[in-house]
């Protein structure tokens, strides 16, 4: 029983680390980006 | 004691509070060494190369100046003017002149020059001394100068310039500190420099700044009195239309050949470490789920990637040491004909050079090539390149099917099937790049110029420094993104277990068994079973996921996967894994790659389209190549 839990919480973190890292670290990365450069996300400046 | 201890420890010993930060910005043509002073400067390990282009975004670092005062410093892209065309030259003038978007132009601009080719430099440092704002030369790479014989009058260049000159070695962190001490210096006149007011110069301007220029270097430059021709004889021979191509191909032929002649022992070694590691786990750990996850998921997937570390590190060793050497520039300047023939602009070769390393750093480099059609040219075939994380694709697949043989009784069969993939990525892309030209963009290539960088003797410490970061990157992938997938792969593997009365493996009942079932059909044609057809999905992730991914499929179907290269080739035929090659090949099989696209057009037009056609490239491929093997009997 212990052992089941121990495993699908390894398994939960490393779904929620894959999560973050393929799908909200860029957006997160290039949100607060935009936001120091004191523009929104679609404003087109990135180009 | 380098420049920022010495800052701290004067700082704490005045006790004092510091005064008002400075902001520097590094400024000056590429391949001045700007990204060597900047690490010089704030003790940072941003990439040197001997070649234009390496920095096409800004970098900023900091350090303490001896009074304590902090001082921030801008590493910016080169240019050669204030008159920008390319996008990584619109953010060097931008922020120099203070145009970025919430950005102050800087307190002291800090212009890096190549102190043997002074000529080069006199153009932007005029339009600096017009602008008028707080500046420094730093005569770079001045003990070269030295020994070719150039006689440089510091002072005089000084008065014409109106700006304070030091002369520098940043590689070997010389003169770095009066460069500091003119840093503040001049950051002190900076509450007094004239607004921003340059505009684009009239060609008239232009002229006259060029006579202004020849006359400087006149009066303060002296020629050496015996002129260098140790670079013209070796130019005559590396630069040669035939000679130089056979140099070229027999040094990039002796570098996938040493990739599996002298990677083969210490991955032997690591194979065996992991295989250890695995044994001594599964007999310390009672049978149980926890015991399959740490065993056919962690050790099994993650120590599959990993045992590819030395091929990785010995082929960026020496694409590190052609670099520094100044070959790579030299290597772009005979390709650029071949190149220009696929439509492709000279510039593109940086890009696709930084793309052997990985997709995404080259898509970016692209920011180098000031026209547009061109730029998106170079995007949507630089991941053609074979990246750093198909080595471990590749190189299980070659030594797991073809034999360790010679040819010729000289060249490993194997070396030179790695160097046919390599050049099956450079070739595919010149053909593509040759195709969206004529079906999309009709119309004349733009003229090229490249600077050719002077021969070095490559620097050990930068070598070491880049060959180490490329193997920390690889680690750190293998300890982030690939376990946390592997650890994926094992749940999908493992859950649901088979039902009761299940004749079949278990595997054959689990998520991933469901998943690669459901896709097979589609890729049956070419030669992909289920276990191949799986491996797919994790390895949009990265692609040396794919590689993990079999070894975690196989482990938990009860294969030997001690060797993963074994357990393949008695599972697949060699038709299937040659077909699993070819894909690798073209396969659009990284999602960072496609995001980075999305980010730099601004567009899901291109990602979206760059997906479709590799997609396709790859399908009809290894399409082609399983069929045409079975037909002779590989099947």
């Amino acid at each position: 029983m212990l052992q089941s839990a121990i495993v699908f919480a390894i398994v939960a973190a490393a779904t929620a680390y894959a999560v973050w890292r393929l799908f909200l670290r860029g957006w997160m990365k290039r949100r607060a980006a935009a936001k120091a450069a004191g523009c929104g996300p679609d404003c087109g400046c990135s180009d | 004691m380098t420049p920022p201890d010495l800052a701290t420890a004067v700082a704490a010993a005045a006790g004092g509070a510091p005064a008002a930060p400075i902001r520097a910005a590094l400024v000056g043509n590429p391949n001045s060494g700007k990204t060597a002073m900047f690490n010089a400067l704030t003790g940072s390990r941003q990439k040197v190369a001997n070649y234009a282009g390496v920095t096409v975004e800004r970098k900023e670092g900091h350090l303490i100046a001896p009074d304590g005062r902090r001082i921030s410093i801008l590493d910016l892209p080169g240019t050669y003017s204030l008159r920008a065309r390319s996008p990584d030259e619109v953010v060097t003038r931008d922020a120099v002149l203070g145009r970025l978007a919430g950005e102050t132009p800087p307190d002291v601009v800090v212009l890096i020059a190549d102190a043997t080719n002074l000529r080069l430099v006199m153009r932007l440092a005029l339009e600096l001394r017009d602008v008028g704002r707080p500046a420094v030369l730093a005569l770079n790479m001045i003990d070269i100068a030295t020994r070719q014989g150039l006689e440089i009058d510091a002072t005089r260049l000084a008065i014409e310039l109106s700006m304070p000159v030091v002369t520098t070695v940043a590689t070997r962190k010389r003169g770095i500190d009066e460069l500091v001490i003119q840093i503040e210096a001049q950051a002190a006149n900076s509450a007094t420099a004239p607004a921003d007011t340059w505009t684009e110069p009239s060609a008239a301007a232009l002229r006259a700044l060029h006579r202004e220029a020849e006359r400087i270097l006149k009066a303060c430059v002296l020629p050496p009195r015996r002129p260098d021709t140790f670079t013209g004889k070796l130019d005559s021979v590396l630069l040669h239309p035939v000679a130089g191509i056979g140099v070229l191909l027999v040094v990039l032929f002796l570098m996938f050949q040493a990739v599996f002649a002298w990677a083969a022992p210490l991955m032997d070694l690591s194979n065996a470490g992991f295989e250890a590691l695995g044994a001594v786990m599964g007999n310390l750990m009672p049978d149980g789920l926890l015991k399959s996850l740490i065993t056919d998921g962690i050790i099994a997937g993650v120590g599959s990637v990993v045992v590819f570390l030395p091929q990785i590190v010995i082929l960026f060793l020496f694409i590190i040491l052609l670099e520094d050497f100044g070959y790579m520039a030299r290597a772009a300047f005979l390709l650029d004909k071949i190149m220009g023939g696929a439509g492709l602009h000279g510039r593109a070769f940086i890009p696709l050079l930084s793309s052997f390393a990985c997709a995404i750093p080259g898509i970016m480099a692209t920011r180098v090539i000031d026209n547009k059609r061109d730029r998106l040219t170079t995007i949507l075939v630089a991941p053609l390149m074979t990246c750093s994380a198909r080595i471990p694709v590749y190189t299980l697949i070659i030594s797991a099917f073809i034999p360790r043989q010679q040819v010729w009784g000289v060249l490993s069969l194997q070396g030179l099937i790695f160097f046919g993939l390599y050049a099956a990525g450079l070739i595919s892309a010149l053909v593509v790049a040759w195709l969206v030209r004529k079906v999309f963009w009709r119309g004349a290539a733009e003229p090229f110029l490249m600077e050719l960088p002077a021969y070095k003797i490559p620097d050990p410490m930068n070598v070491a420094r880049n060959v180490l970061q490329r193997a920390q990157i690889f680690l750190q992938r293998a300890g982030t993104i690939i376990l946390s997938m592997m650890i994926l792969i094992w749940f999908l593997c493992t859950f649901p277990g088979a039902p009761a009365g299940a004749v079949g493996p278990a595997i054959d009942y689990s998520f991933a068994g469901m998943i690669g079932h459901a896709i097979q059909p589609v890729l049956a044609p070419i030669g992909f079973n289920w276990q191949m057809s799986v491996a797919l999905i994790p390895g949009m992730a990265a692609r040396e996921v794919a590689v993990g991914a079999l070894g975690t499929v196989y482990a938990v179907a009860g294969a030997d996967t001690s060797v993963l290269g074994a357990s393949l080739a008695h599972q697949w035929s060699l038709a299937s894994a040659l077909a699993f090659l070819a894909w690798y090949v073209f396969a659009p099989q990284c999602a960072s790659t496609l995001g980075v696209v999305k980010r730099e057009t601004n567009s899901w037009r291109w990602p979206i389209i760059m997906f479709c056609y590799m997609t396709g490239l790859a399908y009809v491929a290894s399409l082609i190549v399983y069929q045409t093997a079975v037909a002779m009997g590989a099947g």
